[in-house]
């Protein structure tokens, strides 16, 4: 609980104020409907926490969990409440609280296998080396593919390498696979996710390597942003997301792309906008396409909603992730766009869930994908 | 003593489990609104419930008044007063699944929608048909229209529109036999007798609980703007707003703020205020292009006839950011600001207009008397329903609420407050209700008119379950 006791200021300055305008917008409060499960619900649970009001349990754990991480609650409030609730999960798990199902199988699957989906670390590793870019020794970038997309979307991974590869740019994969430990870190597990980023600093520590470029949205704010708290120190590695590479590229006319007549919506997933910055990089990738017509849903950049895939939620809590996606696909829809493009793995599984569940005809497409299949 | 698990189980058969709960996590949220009421003592209830339709509604309230159970109707939970707290534990019941817009009529100038929907929602669904719903505070993103309509609340656009009750024209209301009754219609004269809307509107929920609600809407104003004008004090300010109001001007803003809350209200703006303002206040009009610009021309000129000067264009703006807050700025709310060393809790009583300024002061001397120098925030006095004459001031007061002296002090001082009020003629409450904050001596106030009051509480909620213990029944 120690932990906890330096987001008291924040919890007591939610008590007196109670404004909720962090609750209308946030995915669990969609969902799940009581006021415990948007943020201002879970601060007042951490404001009774550290007044010795309540025990953690597994209620109280299971409201915390209930989280996507999304961040557009600190938007509202000012206080970066996404940062004491994820503190609270890592607190509830080393305190042995039992977590809700779908979030310990993430941990204990990192645990077990290197990676949340339990998949065999050999095949991984088989599909790294079987790309050419790994038997380079020396190049300008080192890409690194999250588990995700070696695991659930290598056809992202042939998009991405196509477009680098057409742009001639100079970049070799690593030949071991290791989860960046976002996942696991998401759901409390800071143990797990440290040892996951000593591997991964060890890894480029061993390849010497500086420039480290990363597709995956949830590898990209773990190495930008967490490795220094999971690490107590600043990576020596600098890391880019390939929507900064490409946004460049294309700023360089080292790409020819063919023109493609639509209408294109884009969703900021949450870890490469609100958490990053990142907002203009996409939008300027899809504006450079000759005849797309880019247009905006209701909310979106920093007030952008989350499609219901983080911090665990997915996993978590499947349907109600399913569910908040969809509500997502239906802002797209009232654009009148016919593609709906992201830049993160888990954006674009959980969105295209959400749109097969209401029979919505749009299709959900990476930016990167977008792209390939024009230069 | 009710049966809680039997309470409980007959709960879930009406709406559903997910939307039931008796865990202390999730009764805790419902524990406190915007008041340090809500933190002196434990208002924890019982059973939280969150039904979707009105049916459910009654369902609800037939089985508390069965088993005499106290129940408290929550909207948002933005209340500045302890109005919606369970001083007898009890139910909460959330209102917020009634959530739809039931239609928009351009045509008649009406919206209808249910008590539980936000009134960012209701604003946007107004828009979004080519009209405008004129009652628009800072909580609009969170705050509902059940809890506006139950507990007052004040606009940016009051001076030229109204309170949040003059908006209404129908009501539908459960009673606590669970009996619903629908009060008035679309047309502006529905009430051929006795207005019995007055007896729900303001009344937090003590009378019967608001389902729903037919509210006017207006044509949308072409544009709008602002200007603001410093004064060395209140009564100043107030004597350019009577001017500007002898001179025909209908602003639809009228804000004043003294320094302090000036300060406050720019401090993530950060725009400097200069020097010399004690009183501000910023104008707003809306209209035609020429109707504006005159408006705020002769307003300016009233301002400055009683030694106003007006106030940069960058403060203005600033203010008027930081008033108009929905779902396009709420980062830019000063909701939550810093206030982590102290909870500001407001005097809310009103006087009569004539003495806005010796109760301004008396509060001033009564905060150093408390030893409250050094964080002060300051009054704040607000224009409409009578155009830009003022209508009510309130004093913001900071309190250590991890300090229990501090605590039991700010009780000791609203006391004070509220009694020198009466004592000039003023009244407990004006813009954000009477709560468990002002309650204390509403019969002192009501006199005579106490015992029909609490006749009419007895008539229709013959158990008392509605909203047990607060607005001063039961004391």
């Amino acid at each position: 609980m120690d932990r906890l006791e330096k987001y008291e200021d924040w919890a007591r300055a939610c008590m007196h104020v109670r404004c909720g305008f962090c609750r209308e917008n946030c995915p669990a409060y969609s969902q799940l409907q009581l006021d415990s499960y948007a943020a201002k619900g879970k601060m007042t649970i951490l404001y009774h926490l550290l007044k010795g009001n309540l025990e953690l349990d597994e209620a109280v754990a299971e409201r915390v969990f209930a989280c996507t991480s999304c961040g557009l609650c600190d938007v509202a409030c000012g206080y970066n409440q996404s940062e004491a609730i994820h503190e609270m999960k890592t607190v509830i798990y080393d305190q042995g609280i039992p977590l809700p199902k779908g979030y310990q199988k993430i941990s204990t699957k990192t645990r077990e296998s290197g990676n949340p989906y339990s998949s065999d670390v050999n095949d991984g590793e088989a599909f790294l080396q079987s790309l050419p870019e790994s038997k380079l020794n020396t190049a300008n970038y080192t890409l690194f593919l999250g588990c995700t997309q070696i695991y659930t979307q290598r056809e992202e991974i042939d998009s991405l390498l196509k477009i680098l590869r057409v742009a001639g740019v100079s970049f070799r994969i690593p030949v071991n696979q290791i989860c960046c430990g976002s996942p696991a870190y998401r759901v409390g597990d800071k143990a797990q996710a440290r040892i996951q980023a000593q591997r991964v600093s060890k890894l480029f520590a061993e390849m010497e390597s500086e420039e480290i470029l990363m597709s995956c949205a949830g590898c990209y704010r773990t190495l930008s942003y967490d490795y220094k708290i999971l690490l107590n120190e600043v990576p020596t590695f600098k890391a880019l997301h390939t929507m900064e590479l490409l946004q460049k590229l294309i700023q360089d006319n080292r790409l020819k792309i063919e023109p493609m007549d639509a209408i294109i919506t884009y969703h900021d997933p949450c870890h490469l906008s609100r958490h990053s910055g990142i907002y203009d990089a996409p939008r300027q990738i899809l504006s450079a396409i000759p005849d797309v017509k880019l247009v905006e849903m209701e909310w979106n950049q920093k007030f952008g909603k989350c499609c219901g895939a983080g911090g665990g939620f997915r996993a978590g809590r499947g349907e109600d992730a399913i569910a908040v996606a969809a509500k997502r696909v239906q802002e797209a829809e009232v654009t009148g766009a016919s593609i709906l493009a992201t830049a993160c793995p888990f954006c674009l599984r959980n969105l295209r869930d959400g749109a097969t569940s209401i029979n919505s005809d749009i299709k959900i497409e990476s930016v990167e994908s977008l792209l390939a299949k024009l230069v | 003593m009710a049966d809680l698990p039997k309470v409980e189980a007959k709960l879930r058969e009406i709406v559903g489990s997910k939307y039931v709960s008796s865990e202390l996590c999730d009764r805790l949220v419902y524990s406190k609104d915007y008041s340090i009421e809500g933190i002196a003592d434990d208002y924890t209830p019982d059973i939280v419930v969150k039904p979707r339709t009105t049916d459910e509604v009654v369902e609800i309230v037939k089985i508390a008044n069965e088993m005499n159970l106290p129940i408290y109707t929550w909207g948002g939970g933005t209340s500045m007063s302890g109005n919606p707290l369970a001083v007898e534990r009890g139910i909460v019941l959330d209102m917020k699944r009634l959530n739809q817009v039931l239609e928009v009529d351009s045509d008649n100038l009406t919206i209808t929608a249910q008590a539980g929907t936000t009134i960012e929602a209701i604003f946007n669904a107004a828009l979004d048909q080519g009209v405008f719903f004129a009652h628009h505070p800072e909580s609009s993103l969170s705050s509902t229209i059940g809890g506006a309509l139950s507990c007052m609340g004040i606009s940016i656009y009051g001076a030229k529109y109204g309170y949040v009750y003059d908006q209404v024209l129908a009501l539908e209301v459960i009673l606590s036999t669970g009996q619903k009754v629908r009060i008035g219609g679309k047309s502006y004269l529905s009430l051929p007798t006795h207005n019995l809307l007055n007896l729900f509107l303001g009344a937090e929920g003590t009378l019967g609980i608001i389902t729903e609600a037919t509210l006017k809407v207006y044509p949308k104003p072409l544009t709008r703007d602002r200007i603001s004008y410093g004064f060395p004090d209140i009564t100043s300010a107030i004597e350019a707003c009577k001017s500007a109001h002898a001179a025909g001007c209908w602003p639809e803003t009228v804000f004043l703020f003294d320094r302090r809350s000036l300060v406050q209200y720019m401090e993530r703006a950060k725009t400097p205020i200069p020097e010399e303002v004690s009183m501000a206040v910023l104008f707003g009009a809306s209209g035609s292009s020429e109707m504006v610009e005159t408006t705020l021309q002769v307003i300016g000129k009233c301002s400055e006839e009683q030694g106003g000067s007006r106030l940069p264009e960058d403060l203005a703006l600033s203010w008027w950011n930081s008033i108009n807050i929905g779902k396009d700025n709420f980062d830019q709310s000063n909701f939550a600001l810093s206030h982590t060393e102290y909870e500001p809790d407001l005097v809310d009583a009103c006087v009569p207009l004539s003495r806005f300024q010796e109760y301004s002061d008396f509060c001033d001397e009564l905060k150093k008397e408390f030893g409250w120098v050094d964080i002060d925030f300051g009054a704040f006095i607000v224009g409409g329903p009578r155009g830009p004459i003022p209508f009510c001031i309130y004093f913001s007061v900071p309190i250590d609420t991890r300090i229990r002296t501090e605590i039991d002090k700010w009780f000791q001082f609203k006391e004070r407050m509220y009694k020198r009020a009466l004592e000039m003629g003023g009244s407990l409450s004006n813009a954000n209700g009477l709560g468990l904050r002002s309650s204390p001596w509403v019969q002192d106030q009501l006199g005579s008119a106490w015992n029909l009051l609490t006749d009419l509480k007895s008539l229709l909620d013959p158990n008392n379950i509605l909203n047990r213990g607060n607005r001063g029944f039961g004391l």
